[in-house]
């Protein structure tokens, strides 16, 4: 496999909870917890889980917008976590990040002209006639023209705004793309342009892609390698193709099976997944999605699962820990917890 | 109310409804048409913008007036015009025989009240109460109480049959306490409150998870049948209106531009903007970089396209597209569609030209 452009190592972001008496220190919220993943360059991981899963921080943990508490985060070799002053700003031009809402991540007060030339600005990277022919082949880049640099965000669509974020971000020519939900508040067909758009994207400019969202569909149609997120940690980890065929943690088959099908022939008897995600009491040492697995043992509620490869996949979770390993699967009589 | 059997619950007819902006006129609505039957789950479908909201809001006439406008066409709900309608046969419309939930659970729950509360109120204006009642003075009063009382335990078993967990302790929560599916769940208790004929969702799931989408689509399927509803089901996504809805109407621009049975329309979509959206969606067989895309952009109301509104984005546009607008809903092969291929009453083989690439006349 090609080399690693971002590997992460078990990384950590805790976040303290405070009250009571004097705003003291009472626990903490593990948003990610131990996940370790590596993205190859010039492919796509992309990341799934429910909100509140932690997808979001462990981007913005990557990007050191938030510090780790604990682990690793090596960008080209580099620990990122080390650097501090010049070295983290070189680092940081070369991974950049789309965010999900187009309509709030734009400042309105601006034309898209400045939104797009700031990032060059700021790195003085550019200026005067070089800034301005930057800025114009960039806009042409997301498929907008030259006359639409001297409007306001609001006087585009959520697509063509999604196209101005991606503009942006691509304005310092980084290797790492950051793209947490960037088609989630877009209608069907201007997801689809913008899908388009990453895909030649990344295959024009040798992009590396960590793609955030929790449509399935969507992750299924431009990523090579998928993480399935729940509650911190990566339950379940393979290449796509792989994890879409044969899931193999519960909560995916769950995941999966609660896509509603556009085939309307197509039955929608979805393995339920119970409840809601909900923090864990403090003290919990279980496998974290015991309390809403259809297929919960004993040990489940006590150990927390390794995590481990099986055929390929790697999963935690205590089903394929021992010779049970085929209980569970999708396709068999799923919904029957026996 | 009268009517016979057979009859639609709701028929729109050549609804239009303008918007005054300060920009000038935006035609919202420029003739939808639209039945519902009973038993019926209508999933009304289309891009933001194209009206599906205003659309649902016309039926019990909730359109803000200023600045919307209700400048022609007619909407029955059981045999009667509720154009007609005085506003406390409004009130009574809303209260009794329609229910709705929105989007967003959160904004519209109140903040400031308990569930409780919230609950109790919709479950007294069902007894012919106004207004927030648990909050007045009069809650003291004997009479007033007793119906409390009652609104209270019809609350908690509406609350109960959502799949509200607990509602007899967890039902003095605020909405902020609450996760985006229980406020939901909330939400359609509530609208269970005045048992309703029609039951208006609008874009239920889209706020939610997977996984709580499942349950909730799951919830209103078992409701449906459980007590009689005829649903308007508003969403953009492709998926739920096939596992829900037994009927589609496709919405572009401010008209209903195809509808008929689920099962037919997905199998073999006849406006090209359908088979655009059916298209759009990534599925689990979609190869990478065969995902097709429409072009553009949703035409701006305030000086939309003349003819057909689609023309610009549409594959198969003729010269006729770009002049008159189609005729409204005809009826091809089992289903209704709006649009000038078919004209002749023909049905084009549209798969064929759109491998020609290039626009074919007649």
């Amino acid at each position: 496999m090609a080399e690693a452009l971002l590997e992460v190592r078990h990384l950590c972001k805790y976040f303290p909870l405070r009250g009571g008496l004097f705003n003291q220190h009472a626990g903490e919220v593990k948003a990610v917890d131990d996940v370790s993943l590596s993205i190859p360059v010039g492919t796509s991981y992309g990341l799934v889980g429910e909100s509140g899963s932690g997808k979001t921080t462990l981007g913005k943990v990557v990007l050191r917008l938030s510090e780790p508490t604990s682990g690793q985060i090596l960008f080209e070799g580099d620990d990122l976590g080390q650097l501090t002053g010049q070295r983290l700003q070189e680092q940081r031009a070369r991974m950049q990040m789309v965010f999900q809402n187009p309509y709030s991540s734009l400042d309105a007060r601006k034309t898209v002209k400045s939104i797009v030339a700031e990032p060059l600005v700021i790195y003085k990277r550019a200026k005067g006639k070089e800034l301005d022919d930057r800025v114009n082949t960039l806009i042409e880049t997301v498929g907008l023209r030259r006359e639409h640099l001297y409007r306001f965000p609001h006087e585009f669509s959520g697509g063509q705004r999604q196209r101005i974020g991606i503009a942006r971000a691509l304005a310092l020519e980084p290797k790492l793309l950051i793209l947490d939900e960037p088609t989630s508040a877009l209608d069907v067909s201007v997801q689809s342009q913008i899908l388009n758009l990453l895909l030649e994207l990344q295959q024009r400019l040798g992009l590396t892609y960590l793609f955030i969202s929790h449509d399935l569909g969507v992750i299924r149609y431009v990523c090579d390698r998928v993480g399935v997120m729940y509650l911190g940690r990566i339950v379940e980890e393979s290449t796509t193709d792989a994890l879409f065929a044969d899931p193999k943690h519960p909560y995916t088959q769950g995941l999966l099976s609660a896509i509603p099908d556009p085939d309307p022939e197509r039955r929608f008897a979805p393995v339920e997944i119970k409840g809601e995600l909900r923090s864990l009491p403090p003290g919990y040492t279980g496998c974290r999605f015991a309390p809403r697995c259809p297929f919960v043992m004993e040990k489940c509620r006590e150990m927390d699962p390794a995590f481990i490869e099986t055929a390929g996949h790697w999963v935690a979770c205590h089903l394929y820990s021992t010779s049970e390993r085929t209980r569970g699967r999708r396709g068999t009589e799923a919904n029957a917890p026996d | 109310m009268s009517m016979s059997v057979g009859d639609p619950i709701v028929q729109i007819e050549n609804l239009q409804v303008n918007f005054r902006t300060f920009d000038g006129v935006s035609k919202v609505l420029v003739g939808v048409d639209l039945e519902l039957h009973r038993g019926d789950i209508l999933g009304l479908v289309g891009e933001t913008g194209c009206g599906k909201s205003v659309t649902s809001l016309s039926i019990p006439r909730l359109i803000p007036t200023p600045p919307g406008e209700i400048i022609g066409g007619r909407v029955r709900f059981l045999g009667e015009d509720v154009l007609d309608k005085s506003d406390a046969e409004l009130r009574e419309l809303r209260a009794r025989h329609i229910g709705m939930v929105f989007q967003d659970p959160i904004t519209n729950l109140n903040p400031v009240f308990t569930i409780e509360q919230q609950m109790i109120d919709a479950c007294l204006c069902r007894l012919g109460y106004r207004g927030a009642v648990s909050a007045s003075p009069f809650r003291w009063n004997s009479a007033s109480r007793e119906h409390g009382r009652e609104a209270r335990a019809t609350a908690i078993s509406l609350l109960e049959r959502v799949g509200f967990p607990d509602p007899d302790r967890r039902i003095r929560s605020y909405p902020h306490e609450l996760s985006g599916g229980m406020r939901q769940r909330v939400l359609i208790a509530m609208s269970l409150a005045g048992n309703p004929d029609l039951l208006i969702l609008d874009e239920p799931t889209t706020a939610l998870d997977v996984s709580t989408q499942a349950q909730i689509l799951r919830l209103i399927r078992d409701l449906v049948d459980e007590f009689h509803l005829t649903v308007l089901l508003i969403t953009h996504n492709l998926g739920v209106v096939a596992q829900v809805c037994n009927r589609v109407a496709v919405m572009y621009s401010g008209r209903v531009v195809e509808s008929g049975e689920v099962r037919r329309i997905f199998k073999s979509p006849s406006h090209p903007y359908t088979i655009g959206l059916l298209r759009a969606v990534p599925t689990m067989e979609t190869v990478r970089g065969t995902l097709e895309e429409i072009p553009g952009t949703i035409p701006n109301l305030l000086t939309p396209p003349v003819g057909c509104r689609f023309h610009p984005r549409c594959p198969y546009a003729m010269d006729i597209c770009r002049q008159d607008p189609p005729p409204s809903l005809q009826a091809v092969d089992g289903v209704e569609v709006a649009c000038h291929l078919y004209d002749d009453g023909a049905h084009p083989d549209l798969l064929e030209r759109h491998k020609i690439g290039t626009p074919q006349h007649g």
